[in-house]
C-alpha cells in the first residue's frame, strides 16, 4: 500500500468529510469569522484543496509553495472575507485532524501489514501541506499594508 | 537585489493582468485565454518564488493563481452571479474544444487559442 491507496480513501469519501468539518467548524466556540458565512460561503474552496492533497500525495512530491495553489486560494479567500488569522488557522487544524482521524481509522480496519507505515507517510504529506498553507497565510495577514487586523 | 518598491510594483501589474483576464472570462470572451493564463502562471512563479527566497513581503498581496473557479474567490474580487457563471464557462470551453481540463492544458505548456483552436506552440 502507497500514498496513492491514501489519495484514494481520501477523495472517496470528500463530501462526507467536508460535512464533518463543517459541523465540527460551526460548533467550535473558539471560531467566530465563519457566522456571517452561508454554508457555501464557509465549504468554499475546501473540497479543491482536499483534491489537490489527493494529487500531492499521488505525485509523491513535497508539498512546497510550488504545489498548494488551491490551499493559497482557501487561505487568501479567508482573509478577503475578514476572517481573523486565528480563526483560519483554528478551521485548518480542524480540517488536518479530521483527515487524519479519518485515515487512521479507515486504515486500522485494513488488512495491510504496512497500514502504520502509511500512515506516517501520508500523515507527514498532509501536515506539510496543511504547514505550507498556513506559513502562506501568515505572510498575508501579517505582510499586507491592507490588513486590518 | 529587488526592492519593495519595486515588487510591489510587479505585484500589482500582476495583479491588474489577472483581473483584466478574469474579467474577458467574465465577458465570455475566451479568445487566447489560455495563452494569457501560462503567461500569468509564469509571473505568479517568480513573485511566489521572489518572496520565498528572499526579504520582500506581500504588502499587496497577489491573486492566488487557482485552476479551479471558486465561487467564494470570485465574488471577493467582485464578480457578480452571472459573469461567475460565464467564467465557469471558460473552463467547460476549454474541455469541449481542447478535450482536456484547463489545468492539463496550462501544466502542459501549450497555448491554445481556445475559441479557434490553433496551437502555437510552448511557450
Amino acid at each position: 500500500m502507497a500514498q496513492p491507496d491514501a489519495a484514494t480513501l481520501i477523495e472517496e469519501n470528500i463530501g462526507h468529510l467536508v460535512e464533518i468539518w463543517v459541523k465540527a467548524v460551526r460548533s467550535d466556540r473558539t471560531i467566530k469569522s465563519d457566522s456571517d458565512l452561508s454554508e457555501g460561503g464557509l465549504i468554499d474552496h475546501v473540497p479543491v484543496l482536499l483534491e489537490e492533497i489527493c494529487g500531492v500525495l499521488r505525485s509523491g512530491e513535497r508539498p512546497s509553495i510550488e504545489n498548494i495553489h488551491e490551499a493559497r486560494v482557501h487561505a487568501y479567500t479567508r482573509f478577503r472575507q475578514g476572517y481573523r488569522a486565528r480563526d483560519l488557522v483554528r478551521e485548518t487544524s480542524l480540517l488536518r485532524m479530521l483527515i487524519l482521524d479519518y485515515l487512521s481509522k479507515s486504515l486500522v480496519n485494513g488488512s495491510e501489514h504496512s497500514v502504520m507505515e502509511l500512515f506516517i507517510a501520508a500523515s507527514r504529506t498532509i501536515n506539510l501541506y496543511i504547514d505550507e498553507e498556513l506559513r502562506y497565510a501568515v505572510s498575508i495577514y501579517m505582510e499586507s499594508s491592507s490588513a486590518s487586523r | 537585489m529587488i526592492r519593495q518598491e519595486d515588487f510591489d510594483k510587479f505585484v500589482t501589474n500582476y495583479n491588474n493582468d489577472y483581473f483584466y483576464l478574469l474579467t474577458r472570462a467574465s465577458r465570455g470572451s475566451y479568445d487566447c485565454l489560455i495563452s494569457s493564463f501560462i503567461v500569468l502562471r509564469d509571473l505568479y512563479d517568480v513573485i511566489i518564488k521572489l518572496h520565498e527566497t528572499t526579504h520582500l513581503e506581500y504588502s499587496i498581496v497577489p491573486y492566488p493563481l487557482t485552476f479551479r473557479a471558486s465561487e467564494p474567490f470570485l465574488k471577493s474580487l467582485g464578480f457578480d452571479d452571472q459573469q461567475i457563471q460565464l467564467i465557469y464557462g471558460f473552463l467547460k470551453h476549454v474541455k469541449n474544444t481542447q478535450g482536456k481540463e484547463f489545468e492539463e492544458c496550462v501544466e502542459e505548456g501549450v497555448a491554445f487559442c481556445a475559441t479557434a483552436g490553433t496551437t502555437h506552440g510552448p511557450t
